[in-house]
């Protein structure tokens, strides 16, 4: 199985981190890129053209929230022709943000964290 | 009388009878010409035949003369024969015969009836020796002379020796044998000559002679215009010496013909007088005509109103209008007030009046008498003659010209007790409802569609607004005036919109009353079709200030709970969200440690795990601090200097001031106070300045300028700064969450505003933010100066 490009963007360093030493754990991803808000995810990604296999978004975050920048990025998917799977990673357990996901066509699914071995192998294992 | 009587009708009967009368005029005119006509004739005819007889009596006189001087002739020449018949001298008898009668032409002697003796001869010779008595014109003539024995005058007759001429002869006898004759010859122009009616010819009268014709026996005519006189007025005298007739005839042949002309002329005039009679008399005829026309207008119409008077359905009564008596009533009045007709006659108006209606009916008495009106009406009472008291209605014509003295008057009465009695029980039934109307616990109105201002309004008013009905109806205007300003355009714009629809509405305002105190009505309004055209708004106005008041109350306390369910929906949203965070953070760590092989990596994981658990702890510390804030809804307000306040902060951020060399300028004036919870105050002013500070701009000195002034009821603190400025479009609802950052300032806890926010809106304050990315932000807070008053809603 060919590995995936995985791309972390949350303001929680301990989340980052703790994700990223689970990523190595399942030995499925070839790389993993992170950012702080979606602010900074959406400048590279413009920059870059380099869109990554899969996306785990937080939506709480300064700046840019994951929100607006599930808007820009879809936008910028078209833009580039390229396609990323989009996963809402996010310690709301609010039924409201779980529909609005739903409305982003690009949202692949929403998962609650905490983010677990289990979750990243299914991700992997789905793309 | 009587006789003046036929006289009159005899001579209405003439004037009647234009064309016959002037007939009569006629024909009496022209009889009366007549007779005197007639008259006149038989006179003009007396007088002629007078004429004529003594005309002829003087003629007959001349011709007797005559014969009598030719009678002596003939003597004379007779006594010239002697004894023997032998005339003797007769030439010179002859002679003295013929020159002294100028009336003989010859003398004869005629012995044996043969002619012997002429003188004079000459002129006569062919009669001598002509034997008369065997002539057959002279035989008869000569035989009567000797038959008579008296002379005896023949002819005229052509004599011997030629001419018309008359021969007188008388018979001589000698010893009483028969002579001969002796003759007088005249011709018969002497003859005529002697008569002397050459003299009285004129134009009026002629003359005939005649004698009957011996041998013929007929009458012959011997003098000229031998025309016929058997017509013509004529007087004969018989002259028997000769048998003569003569004749004077009248040469007028009809009077007649000489009244003719006249009598046409009288015709005429008759006719004339006539004509004009009848003219005359046509005249006053067709007048007459007129007159009798007029009289049958005049009889009818006075048949006509001594019907109507008598049988109207109204009283009518005619009165003396100096005593007020009544001179004639018609039934109907007397079945109206119960009196008879006699009875009526000996009253007067003022003894039936009303005492209370009397005055006034006097006074237009007065007026009608001193010609300022000619008619009135008026409702009065009157009272029947049973006592009751009857109404009626009264008109008042006065029956005299305006330049007469008042005399009577004409009533006309109408009974309308019925009317009045239905005119009260309305009265009483509109009483009714009025009282019924006043008595509803709200105001009742009625306005029309097409005007402002209301037609009526209840009496309520006074009772739950203070105005009087009066008040109302005198302004149009009036109800929009009285509607609280704030309410004023809504309510009517409102009003107008539905009236304009013409549907039914109900809606509740605010009315300020009279006293100045705010009342909250309820106005339901209908809709009334009074006619097609005609629309009428009616409604109801309810007091509800009490119940309003307690919708606004409950309303407050619905919104106050409402709001602080959606903090605290929000908040246990946000701790939710925010502990999950790290337990699921500490989740992944235990699991990772578990998983963990190497001690080092363990040890790692554990620190991992020992931050997290201080940031957690951080977290309930700042949760603890906004609970406080949410639970606390009564906090402790106290009247605060705010400039105190503003320096005690200033002072609590020196360092970083200093630091980052901030500019502070205020412009607070040291007497401003804030009614605001003291804990609170120093919580704002720190959050405030020390983001002023926080998100200072890099290429700049921060400058923070504070100012404040009053607005309605809020005094306003306006902290104002040069930094970064924040993104209104893009962040402004999120302005005042709780953990929101919108930058990566690793101080941003994304909690100051939110407490900040809370502490205001606790105490009734509220914030407005102004920024401009690059330029600087401006936080103003208004501090509410009552806010425990409305704390309580």
């Amino acid at each position: 199985m060919l590995q995936k490009r995985i791309c972390i963007i949350d303001d929680d360093p301990i989340y980052k981190l703790i994700t990223k030493k689970l990523i190595q754990k399942t030995k499925l991803y070839s790389e993993t890129i992170e950012f702080n808000n979606g602010n900074e995810a959406i400048i590279y990604f413009e920059a870059t053209s380099d869109l990554p296999d899969i996306l785990l978004l937080d939506i709480e975050m300064p700046e840019m929230d994951g929100w607006e920048f599930l808007d820009e990025f879809c936008k910028l998917e078209k833009r580039i022709n390229k396609e990323s799977t989009v996963y809402i990673a996010s310690s709301s357990i609010a039924i409201e943000d779980k529909l609005k996901a739903k409305e982003y066509k690009c949202v692949k699914e929403f998962l609650s964290k905490p983010i677990n071995l289990d979750k990243l192998q299914k991700i992997a294992e789905q793309n | 009388m009587s006789i003046e009587k036929k006289i009159a009708a005899l001579i209405s009967w003439f004037l009647s009878r234009p064309k016959t009368s002037g007939l009569i005029v006629f024909i009496c005119l022209f009889s009366f010409f007549s007779i005197i006509f007639f008259f006149k004739y038989q006179a003009l005819k007396q007088n002629e035949q007078h004429e004529m007889e003594s005309i002829l009596a003087v003629v007959k006189k001349n011709i007797e003369q005559n014969l009598k001087s030719n009678y002596a002739a003939t003597i004379t020449l007779a006594l010239s024969i002697d004894d023997n018949g032998n005339p003797k001298d007769f030439e010179q008898v002859a002679k003295q015969i013929i020159s002294s009668n100028n009336y003989i032409d010859a003398v004869q002697l005629v012995p044996n009836g043969v002619i012997k003796y002429t003188y004079p001869l000459k002129g006569n010779e062919s009669a001598t020796n002509f034997d008369i008595l065997h002539s057959p014109l002279h035989r008869q003539a000569a035989l009567r002379a000797i038959k008579t024995k008296s002379i005896y005058f023949s002819g005229p007759v052509e004599l011997k020796q030629g001419g018309l001429g008359v021969v007188g002869r008388l018979p001589i006898f000698k010893k009483g044998e028969f002579w001969g004759f002796s003759a007088v010859i005249v011709k018969f122009k002497t003859l005529i000559k002697s008569t002397g009616i050459e003299s009285f010819k004129s134009n009026k009268y002629y003359f005939q002679l005649s004698k009957i014709n011996p041998i013929t026996n007929t009458e012959e005519f011997f003098l000229e215009n031998k025309s016929p006189i058997s017509h013509k007025t004529f007087k004969k005298v018989e002259i028997p010496e000769g048998d003569w007739v003569l004749y004077i005839i009248s040469k007028e042949q009809n009077y007649l013909l000489v009244f003719f002309p006249v009598i046409i002329i009288a015709f005429l005039l008759s006719l004339l007088c006539g004509f004009f009679a009848t003219t005359l008399l046509k005249k006053p005829s067709e007048l007459q005509q007129l007159v009798n026309l007029q009289t049958k207008k005049i009889i009818q119409s006075e048949f006509l109103f001594k019907s109507i008077f008598e049988h109207a359905g109204l009283g009518i009564v005619h009165t003396n209008s100096i005593d007020g008596t009544f001179i004639d009533a018609n039934d109907k009045f007397c079945e109206l007030i119960g009196y008879s007709q006699e009875e009526i006659k000996k009253m007067n108006f003022m003894m039936i009046t009303h005492p209370e209606d009397l005055d006034e009916d006097l006074m237009n008495m007065q007026k009608l008498r001193s010609g300022e009106i000619s008619q009135y009406s008026m409702e009065k009472r009157y009272f029947h003659k049973n006592g009751k008291t009857i109404w009626i209605n009264i008109t008042i014509s006065s029956l005299w010209e305006k330049d007469e003295r008042p005399n009577n008057h004409i009533a006309i009465i109408e009974d309308i007790s019925g009317r009045k009695e239905s005119e009260r029980q309305i009265l009483e039934s509109q009483q009714k409802i009025k009282d019924l109307v006043d008595s509803i616990d709200g105001i009742v109105w009625e306005g029309n569609s097409k005007e402002p201002g209301i037609t009526y309004i209840s009496k309520k008013s006074e009772e739950i607004l203070g105005y009087t009905p009066e008040e109302w109806i005198a302004d149009d205007y009036f109800w929009r005036k009285i509607i609280h300003p704030e309410d004023r355009d809504w309510v009517i714009e409102h009003s107008t919109k539905h009236a304009h629809e013409k549907k039914p509405f109900d809606h509740e305002y605010r009315m300020i009353a009279k006293n100045g105190s705010i009342v909250w009505v309820r106005d339901i309004v209908s809709i009334y079709h009074e006619s097609e055209n005609i629309i009428k708004f009616r409604g109801i106005l309810i007091d509800i200030t009490k119940s309003k008041q307690f919708e606004i109350d409950l309303n407050n306390s619905l919104k106050l709970v409402t709001e602080q369910n959606k903090r605290l929906l929000n908040f246990s949203h946000i701790v939710s969200h925010n502990l999950r965070a790290h337990t699921s953070n500490i989740q992944s760590l235990i699991s990772l440690i578990e998983m963990s092989e190497d001690q080092e990596e363990q040890n790692e994981l554990l620190v991992l795990l020992k931050s997290v658990s201080e940031t957690l702890n951080q977290t309930m510390n700042n949760l603890n601090e906004v609970v406080s804030i949410q639970t606390d809804i009564n906090p402790i307000i106290e009247k605060l200097n705010l400039n105190k306040y503003v320096n005690k902060t200033i002072e609590v951020l020196r360092n970083q001031i200093i630091k980052n060399e901030v500019v502070i300028i205020n412009t607070i004036p040291n007497d401003v106070t804030v009614s605001f919870n003291p804990a609170y105050l120093e919580s704002v002013l720190l959050n405030f300045i020390s983001n002023a500070i926080r998100y200072k701009h890099p290429d700049r000195k921060p400058e923070i300028e504070l100012k404040t002034y009053t607005e309605d009821n809020y005094q306003i603190l306006e902290i104002k700064d040069n930094g970064i400025g924040i993104d209104l479009k893009k962040n402004g609802k999120k302005l005042f969450g709780l953990y929101k950052t919108f930058t990566n300032n690793p101080e941003s806890r994304g909690i100051g505003l939110f407490i900040t926010k809370n502490q205001i809106d606790t105490l009734k304050g509220k914030i407005e933010v102004e920024s401009k990315i690059n330029i600087g932000t401006t936080f103003k807070t208004y501090f509410n100066n009552a806010p425990k008053e409305n704390l309580h809603h």
